[in-house]
């Protein structure tokens, strides 16, 4: 596999160093590309509200003068953030995510934010009111979704680093798909506040990178304790990365029998097992572990995520901001009509099944049964890390498919989440790593690494450790 | 499996109008969906206790003071409502006679 190209975090910093270039100089020239490529892969919606933050603050930060992109749905005060969506075409932020506060006190550069599947619902970008994002290995197929634009404008060298959001897998599934690192952290190690909220139980902020270097760089910088999000916790990310590239011998690698069975392309299993391999040969050990409610982890998704999205998207009733449909002539009319008129299809399926398991006769059924079988799929991974201290196998069952090949068959698109969607219920952290360029589709394969719970730290240096292994083949 | 009436049902308590090819459309798919997710029938979760937050934390609660970070000017507040005046946003009639 080899280095994305353009710079990574540390690259930059060496050339301000070196007095090679300026922060300004970098913005101006991603700038200029972003201009010049954009219009063909459709990643960034909004760069003319973003300009180059002159600031006479000490360089403190490795991220200070790093030019970044952000994912549409997390607000940056006083500018359009549209969530992917027709019905935020106008809408400006009344505050700043805390995310975007936290970067911006670390110096980096916001070059603009970037195109989704209309609020964070979908694996393959075309759900975005804006057109779809292409894959910029192949124009012709998706990139990923729904960090659509974050991992495709990271993959194409429009920006150094950039961030997404995580519910069932938007960070890791794109990454995989555009041959980039992305990293979805445990619940509660960033700040949610300011992030449009899809499912408050699973969504996460997280970085997509060039490198594992950046994440841990990035995950450094935006962690942390806020008082304006009480799912956080108090746990110090600062040493992440000075301990990043400490020694893992010895290591116990998991692999679970689920995450290789029907369904999953041969190119996917053959570039995940020879990347396996590779680790073994530098002392790693295999355990053979089962996850057994693997199965079950999507069903289960496809019930609390869309109930959670029901109750969350009330908000958009046409009445405090947003689009409100003129026609609508009573109050109720405003809130159906607006609705119908400014929400796309995927999400309103959603809203309709979610509206579906919360409602009177079916919450049993549905609603708790799914968060029973959460419980089970948290047991599962709390009993495979007795035998291993990370989980490996595919971030997704192929690479990138074709766009259009699944928008009209909306199962068939839930199944790319298949092997990221349990993360999500349980809570736990996990990263998706280039791994090869497959031989059949010759598009970039992920491979997926799980930790335990609030391990985000040994997990990056896992992640480290299996970059190396596979860059220098 | 549900109905066109159940959808239309559905449709009223989410406030969404929905027009006839989009109910066929939902009909398709929602029935398609839970099909595959009837799977977890087969799992016996009788003594399993649903889990309702992953991390373990304390409920929390800060200080209900005004003094924040959300200082915005109202024109970012109830200024983006589509109808407002002064500081109120305007609905339109309840009840249309």
């Amino acid at each position: 596999m080899k280095p994305i190209s353009g710079h990574t975090i540390l690259s930059a910093r060496r050339a301000f160093e070196k007095g090679e270039t300026t922060p300004q100089k970098l913005f101006d020239e991603y700038r200029s590309r972003i201009e010049k490529e954009n219009p063909a892969l459709n990643a960034f919606l909004n760069t003319k509200e973003f300009p180059f933050n002159k600031s006479d603050k000490k360089e403190t930060s490795q991220l200070s003068g790093i030019p970044y992109a952000a994912k549409d749905n997390l607000l940056v005060k006083g500018t359009i953030a549209t969530g992917g969506s027709k019905i935020l075409e106008n809408y400006q932020s009344a505050y700043d995510a805390e995310a975007i506060t936290r970067l911006a006190d670390s110096g980096a550069q916001l070059l603009g934010k970037t195109n989704m599947d209309e609020f964070a619902m979908g694996s393959s970008g075309e759900n975005s009111a804006y057109g779809p994002t292409k894959n910029p290995h192949n124009h012709e197929c998706v990139p990923g979704g729904s960090s659509a634009g974050s991992a495709a404008a990271v993959a194409a060298d429009l920006c150094v680093f950039a961030l997404g959001s995580d519910t069932g897998g938007s960070i890791r599934q794109p990454a995989a798909f555009c041959g980039v690192v992305g990293f979805k952290p445990s619940y509660g190690r960033v700040s949610r506040h300011g992030l449009m909220a899809l499912a408050s139980s699973l969504d996460q902020i997280g970085p997509l990178t060039k490198n594992v270097d950046d994440a841990a760089l990035v995950f450094s910088a935006i962690s942390g304790k806020d008082i304006y999000d009480s799912t956080t916790v108090n746990q110090d990310a600062s040493d992440v990365f000075n301990n990043l590239h400490d020694d893992v011998s010895g290591l116990r690698i998991g692999v679970p029998e689920e995450y290789f069975g029907d369904g999953l392309s041969d190119e996917v299993r053959n570039s995940v097992e020879k990347a396996i391999d590779k680790l073994i040969v530098r002392g790693a050990k295999i355990v053979h572990i089962s996850l057994p409610h693997s199965n079950a982890a999507l069903a289960a998704y496809y019930i609390i995520q869309p109930s959670e999205t029901s109750a969350n998207l009330a908000r958009y009733d046409g009445i405090r901001y947003g689009f409100s449909d003129p026609s609508a002539e009573s109050l109720t009319e405003v809130y159906t009509q607006s609705r119908a008129k400014g929400f796309g299809p995927e999400v309103t399926r959603r809203i309709i099944l979610g509206t579906f398991a919360l409602s009177a006769g079916y919450f049993d059924a549905y609603y708790l049964k799914a968060q029973r079988i959460r419980t089970l799929i948290r047991r599962d991974f709390d009993e495979a890390f007795k035998k291993c201290d990370v989980i490996m196998g595919p971030t997704t069952p192929t690479a990138a498919f074709r766009i259009g090949e699944k928008s009209d068959d909306p199962l068939s698109m839930y199944l790319s989440d298949i092997y990221t969607v349990p993360v999500n219920l349980a809570g736990i952290p996990a990263i998706s790593i280039p791994c090869t360029i497959g031989d059949k589709t010759n598009m970039p394969v992920g491979l997926q690494i799980i930790g335990p719970m609030m391990k985000d730290e040994t997990l990056l240096r896992v992640a480290w450790y299996a970059e190396q292994a596979l860059l220098n083949e | 499996m549900i109905n066109e009436q159940e959808i239309d049902h559905l449709a009223k308590l989410a406030r969404i109008t929905i027009s006839d090819t989009l109910r066929a459309r939902l009909l398709g798919d929602l029935n398609s969906i839970l099909k595959y997710i009837d799977q977890l029938s087969a799992i016996n979760t009788d003594k399993v206790e649903p889990l309702l937050q992953v991390n373990e934390i304390q409920n929390e609660t800060r200080p209900d003071t005004t003094e924040g970070r959300i200082k915005s000017k109202d024109s970012l507040l109830v200024g983006q409502s589509p109808h407002h005046e002064d500081k109120y946003t305007k609905v339109r009639a309840i009840k249309v006679r």
